[in-house]
């Protein structure tokens, strides 16, 4: 996973449904051809099944995109992991009751691993907790329910790594965001207070082509 | 876990500017934008509308939502009010000398008015409310009561242009749209409001920029030309600029919304 430029995800879930993750995956493959920030796919662990996951997170590696696993259980997670074969992934756990079975997944794996906080304490204190346990690269994702809650957040992650090189602080960012317009407003104000990556749920073919120029605009 | 204080406290304001009859307040500014962490004020830019008497190179998908109103530009003054604008900006190709005084008597809202100088010293000559005067050439006209905009290539020269100013303004940062690529203009608002905090009074006035270039370029339809054009006016807000200018009704309530919730109204 590639953090150095920021980049875009679209999320699929791992309920099966007919047709859908063919068409879904064709989808966002053809569209990370035209827009140059969809760099990754995320798989969501809807259905809390280690197998459905697993399958999904299979059908979604074969996109040659950058694959990110989403899950509030390690154990699922670590069938998803096996099932891909791949140590360039990112789990995003979404639990921080089970972080430390995760970071010690993440640790076994090789794989990053997306550490959460509904604060900046609790979210570094995460980070932390990931790398004591031996992650071999974190990323902070804070909870960010709105706008305003994603500018605070970004801002003061980004003064605590870049003025106070404060070391919990010094990993990438990333943002969990929904569809729509107001998921792409929330998505602006993270890379333009120097977020990394933002997940959506889902985003139009025009909300991508905003969202890369916007990217290309203000990101150095 | 003990955390490293993160807020700043500037040296420096930007300054406050009275528009219209004196109800609207733009500026004031005190912090990096929005920013609660920094004590920020709680105030939204300022949005505009935009209204021209010459229909000629403006765009039908745009001119469509104005319902046929935009034929006439007192009644389109009337309908951005209606649909909650904060002001109105009046791209004046005509020489009708009063139709700025009859959109402001109407609406009872500030205005930005671009037009050839005979027009704007007709429009100086109003004395019951504050216009943001803007020259057709690019040049800058003081007319007393009124507000002149400033426009430098960059920071340095703005802050120039600033300190030679004879009266009360603000710097237009130019048009700006996400498709066309948005960079500069972000850099720009962000540098002038960086300067400002940092106490250099020359670039401590408010700014101004306009986002309807964004209907160019050939839309299927309304949704995706606001969205390009909100999206341009987010950015522009969360970098500083302290007036907006836009074209179409949705995305300006979009933007007032997000300045809104950004600025936590």
């Amino acid at each position: 996973m590639n953090h150095r430029e920021a980049s875009i995800a679209l999320s699929v879930t791992d309920i099966p449904l007919d047709g859908y993750m063919e068409d879904r995956l064709s989808r966002i493959r053809d569209l990370s051809e035209e827009i140059g920030c969809l760099r990754c796919i995320c798989v969501r662990n809807d259905s809390r099944d280690p197998f459905l996951f697993a399958l999904a997170a299979e059908a979604a590696s074969g996109t040659g995109l950058e694959l990110i696993l989403e899950s509030d259980d390690p154990v699922c997670l670590r069938e998803a992991l096996l099932a891909v074969g791949r140590t360039d992934v990112l789990m995003v756990m979404t639990d921080r009751a089970r972080l430390a079975e995760s970071a010690t997944l993440s640790a076994l794996s090789g794989c990053l691993i997306a550490v959460p906080g509904s604060d900046v304490e609790s979210l570094l204190e995460s980070a932390e907790e990931a790398v004591a346990a031996g992650a071999p690269g974190v990323v902070l994702n804070p909870s960010v329910r709105n706008m305003k809650g994603c500018l605070e957040m970004c801002t003061d992650l980004y003064r605590l790594s870049t003025e106070h090189s404060f070391p919990a602080a010094m990993h990438p960012v990333m943002v969990r965001t929904w569809s729509g317009e107001y998921a792409l407003a929330v998505a602006s104000v993270a890379f333009m207070r120097h977020c990394s990556l933002v997940v959506f749920d889902d985003l139009d073919p025009e909300g991508c082509r905003v969202i890369d120029a916007l990217i290309r605009g203000v990101q150095p | 876990m003990r955390l490293p204080k993160t807020s700043h406290r500037p040296s420096g304001t930007v300054r406050e500017i009275s528009l219209g009859k004196g109800d609207y307040i733009a500026g004031g500014a005190c912090s990096v934008p929005f920013l609660d962490l920094d004590s920020a004020r709680r105030r939204r830019p300022l949005v505009f509308g935009e209204v021209t008497d010459d229909l000629s190179n403006y765009p039908a998908l745009a001119a469509d939502m104005f319902s046929g109103r935009q034929t006439d530009p007192e009644e389109w003054a009337v309908m951005w009010k209606e649909i909650g604008a904060d002001g109105i900006w009046l791209d004046q190709k005509g020489d009708d000398p009063d139709l700025a005084r009859r959109i402001a008597e109407r609406t009872r809202l500030p205005m930005a008015v671009t037009a050839d100088d005979r027009i704007l010293d007709a429009c100086s000559d109003t004395e019951d409310t504050v216009m943001i005067l803007m020259p057709r050439s690019g040049h800058t006209l003081y007319r007393r009561g009124h507000v002149s905009a400033i426009r430098g290539d960059d920071a340095d020269s703005t802050s120039g242009l600033c300190e030679a100013a004879d009266g009360c303004v603000v710097i237009y940062l130019g048009s700006a749209s996400l498709r066309d690529g948005i960079g500069r203009e972000v850099d720009l608002a962000e540098e002038i409001r960086s300067r400002a905090l940092s106490g250099e009074s020359s670039l401590a006035h408010p700014t101004m920029a306009y986002t309807g270039g964004c209907w160019a370029g050939g839309f299927s339809d309304h949704r995706e030309a606001s969205m390009w054009e909100a999206s341009t006016a987010l950015a522009l807000m969360l970098a500083g600029t302290d007036i907006l200018i836009m074209r179409g009704p949705g995305a300006a309530d979009m933007a007032r919304v997000y300045g809104e919730e950004l600025a936590d109204l």
